[in-house]
């Protein structure tokens, strides 16, 4: 089989918590060997934060951590300590990318910052990603996702009219911020292949938000205008939202765009006569008379299954699918669900002391066909040895001896 | 030695023949500093009909077009014509890239498919993005609405006692065009470092790309451990993160970070500074197990400390006391936002065409060895035909081409 795109490219990842290592994750799946860096004084606390299996759990049975660490290698080294942080100098000579998202100047502090990385190893690509970058009067300000979300204006922009914001689901930016970081990273890999120069990356989690506004910007830019919260209707299409569906809180996604699929959408509603009826028969009609449209859809669809009313309408040529729950992800969709092989979940399992079988999601883009395989995120300090003594050539007595001082720990 | 002046990517050739759920994968490649061409038809992007629009309601000019075809170049070619459909596969056996949007059974008849296009260019990455990949509803249509709520995103957006609510701006085409371009780029980074230079086929399902963005806030195995679907749960989502109302009516973000340090101590601190009474006292408050089931109560004192002080105030104030307090920005706000300014981030781009400039918004990262942001305009139809053919293919221009 043919390798992996990035077999051979090597990072040393002192990301945590969620917005860094679903970065490294991405570089991890698609074949890099991404070496993800703690110890047991500094440990990446989001393995004590979040959905825990039933039992007791511990830090690497955590439902967040081992979403964002896949396919990763784990070392566990006391960067406080002269002989650890001479570990993670070695580390890094043997490195392409060095990946953290610390606010402030943590990196520097260690001595770990791009210059003295680049003293240690010339063509090192480095990618620092806080919340507001690594300039600027808030450099150190930090955040979650989701006042990153807030900052950025994704909550001002949608919403029901005369409704507080609420604004999008709450980590949107811990799982959309990761593609612009990869993309950074590619294109620096993709440099330095060229020139054999490598470089600093200093990225910023709100700027990523906001690039994410669509027109907004620009509209504001030339008229003025701010986005009006307007419910889940659209200026293109009409109808265009979710109706109620048979069953507690189920709805499904409808969206007409042409009179033809209006027409298609009013027979299957077994009243094609709508479909010449005045008030609907433009699109300008329909949109002028949205609020009767809408109630006339919702009186049909709420008695309906939302499945059933999705094929029979796409069967229609109708644009249509269901507001999916979990379980409508895990269990009814047929795309989603499906066995792990073609699908978008895969079960992985971990035997013994901290045994988990944990549902995590494959990479959403599949290379020359193949979903990328999924090796459960390492626990911690599962790789301290082949690292360690392995990469780094630590001999038995020396190894031996950093555990016994605490460097390894 | 490579001139990375205007780019990374500088040199990368793509080829854009996406719709609409792909747009922004192209203008994040020109961003990158590749050389993108959107191949119009001759009666124009349907892009460039979709709203809002430079000159009011009813315009003609849209900033659809103008923000998501920033910084690609225009051809126009009639793919139905056989001349047109060989200069396209002509293009495409020049670019690196091509990116592209049609049901694998539509690429095939259109002779867009990968084993063809490969035979002659096996450098290609060619990328296709589909609603639904190529999986059992591979052949049904969708737009972002169906997009965002068949990914799980839209059903957790909104305030429980109202219908669900699709996220601004299009976020189910962000996603499908962000996982698009940067599997893109580890094919081209991949194929830098193979000494064959093989290109990849790159398929991206934008209903996978939209789950993808629901990870933890609906943590599968919520349901495969607990048996639980989480669901929108408005302001009162998980943890300590909600929105208040400050003094001067302006919303902010107030997250008091999770984990058992000293932050906690940070906020009561503050509270009894501003002489605020609350009911959170004791050492147990400090555990986050014991103030998640006494959120009410925790909210209580942060809404009483955001009423008392306009917004400016809260934030600073809350970040100097290391809480994750954030304003909820619009438009406007961001425009003044001194971070924002002081880095550069909105740029001014002149369009000739309009004759005035327009502020975009830049590229979200600094490289020490390039750069990175959009440098020209979105393209007038069909206005780079001749210089693409010339540049990519060698060929004179004949003046119209079909």
């Amino acid at each position: 089989m043919r390798p992996l795109p990035l077999e051979g490219v090597r990072v040393a990842d002192f990301c945590w918590l969620i917005v860094g290592p679903a970065s490294t994750r991405i570089l991890a799946d698609y074949g890099a060997d991404v070496i993800k860096i703690e110890s047991a004084s500094a440990m990446d606390n989001i393995r004590t934060t979040g959905v825990q299996p039933p039992g007791p759990g511990s830090v690497n049975t955590n439902g967040v951590f081992n979403d964002v660490n896949t396919n990763k290698r784990s070392v566990t080294i006391n960067i406080n300590t002269p002989a650890g942080l001479d570990l993670l100098k070695r580390l890094v000579m043997q490195s392409d990318v060095v990946t953290n998202n610390f606010t402030g100047d943590r990196m520097d502090r260690w001595g770990l910052g791009y210059e003295d990385l680049r003293a240690l190893k010339p063509d090192i690509i480095m990618l620092t990603m806080p919340v507001m970058g690594t300039t600027g009067p808030y450099v150190r300000y930090g955040s979650y996702g989701n006042g990153v979300i807030g900052y950025a204006g994704m909550r001002m922009n949608m919403g029901f009219p005369g409704r507080p914001p609420v604004g999008i689901a709450p980590l949107y930016s811990d799982f959309s911020v990761p593609y612009f970081a990869v993309s950074a990273l590619m294109a620096a890999l993709y440099h330095r292949e060229r020139t054999g120069e490598g470089q600093f990356i200093d990225l910023a989690q709100m700027e990523s938000a906001v690039a994410m506004l669509g027109t907004d910007i620009m509209e504001y830019s030339a008229t003025g205008a701010m986005p009006t919260p307007d419910g889940n209707r659209a200026r293109d299409f009409a109808p265009h939202g979710a109706y109620p569906c048979w069953g507690e809180d189920r709805w499904i996604a409808i969206a007409v765009r042409t009179d033809e699929e209006w027409t298609a959408l009013a027979t299957a509603m077994g009243r094609p006569a709508l479909a010449t009826d005045s008030r609907f028969a433009t699109f300008e009609a329909r949109q002028a008379y949205e609020d009767d449209l809408d109630a006339l859809i919702a009186t049909w669809t709420s008695r309906h299954d939302a499945w059933q009313l999705t094929h029979l309408l796409q069967a229609a040529g109708v644009m249509a699918g269901p507001v999916e729950d979990l379980e409508d992800m895990l269990v009814r969709d047929p795309h989603l669900a499906a066995p792990s092989s073609t699908g978008h979940f895969e079960r992985v399992s971990r035997e013994g002391e901290d045994s988990v079988t944990f549902t995590t999601h494959r990479q959403p883009s599949r290379l020359d066909g193949e979903s990328m395989a999924l090796r459960v995120s390492p626990v911690m300090g599962e790789h301290n040895e082949e690292v360690i003594r392995g990469l780094l050539g630590v001999s038995e007595d020396d190894y031996a001896a950093l555990l016994a001082d605490g460097v390894i720990y | 030695m490579v001139d990375t002046s205007r780019g990374l990517l500088e040199g990368v050739r793509v080829l854009d023949l996406a719709g609409e759920c792909a747009l922004f994968a192209g203008r994040m490649l020109a961003e990158l500093g590749a050389d993108v061409v959107r191949v119009e038809p001759p009666e124009g992007d349907a892009v460039r009909a979709r709203g809002p629009f430079f000159d009011g309601p009813d315009g003609l000019v849209s900033l659809y077009h103008l923000h998501f075809n920033a910084g690609k170049r225009a051809l126009t070619l009639d793919l139905a014509t056989s001349e047109g459909a060989v200069l396209c596969r002509r293009l495409i056996d020049a670019a690196d890239v091509v990116l592209l949007t049609s049901t694998p059974a539509a690429l095939e008849a259109d002779g867009l498919d990968y084993r063809t296009l490969s035979g002659s260019n096996p450098g290609l990455v060619h990328v296709n993005v589909t609603p639904f990949g190529d999986g059992p509803m591979g052949e049904y249509r969708a737009n972002d609405l169906v997009i965002t709520a068949m990914g799980g995103l839209m059903g957790l957006n909104g305030l429980p006692e109202d219908p669900p609510n699709v996220p601004g701006a299009e976020q189910g085409y962000h996603m499908a065009s962000l996982v698009a371009a940067s599997t893109a780029l580890i094919a081209i980074a991949g194929r830098e470092r193979d000494p064959e230079r093989r290109g990849r086929e790159v398929t991206v399902s934008a209903q996978e790309a939209a789950a993808m963005s629901t990870v933890q806030t609906a943590n599968a195995n919520y349901y495969a451990w607990h048996g639980d679907a989480p669901r929108r749960l408005g302001m009162a989502s998980t943890g300590s993160r909600s929105l208040f109302q400050c003094a001067d009516q302006k919303w902010i973000s107030f997250t008091i970070p999770v984990g058992t340090g000293p932050l906690w101590g940070h906020f009561t601190d503050w509270l009894a500074e501003l002489g605020i009474a609350h009911e959170c006292h004791g050492e147990e408050w400090f555990d986050p197990r014991y103030r998640t089931p006494r959120l009410d109560t925790v909210n209580a004192a942060i809404r009483t400390l955001c009423a008392r002080l306009p917004r400016e105030a809260v934030f600073h104030e809350g970040q100097r006391r290391r809480l994750l307090v954030m304003p909820v920005n619009d438009t406007a706000d961001l425009f003044e936002d001194a971070q924002l300014r002081d880095r550069g981030f909105f740029r001014e781009l002149e369009h000739p065409a309009l004759g005035r400039s327009l502020t975009v918004p830049g590229a979200p990262y600094r490289f020490t060895a390039g750069q990175a942001g959009i440098t020209r305009p979105a393209p007038e139809a069909g206005e780079h035909t001749a210089e693409v053919l010339e540049e990519w293919l060698g060929q004179e221009s004949t003046g119209e081409t079909s």
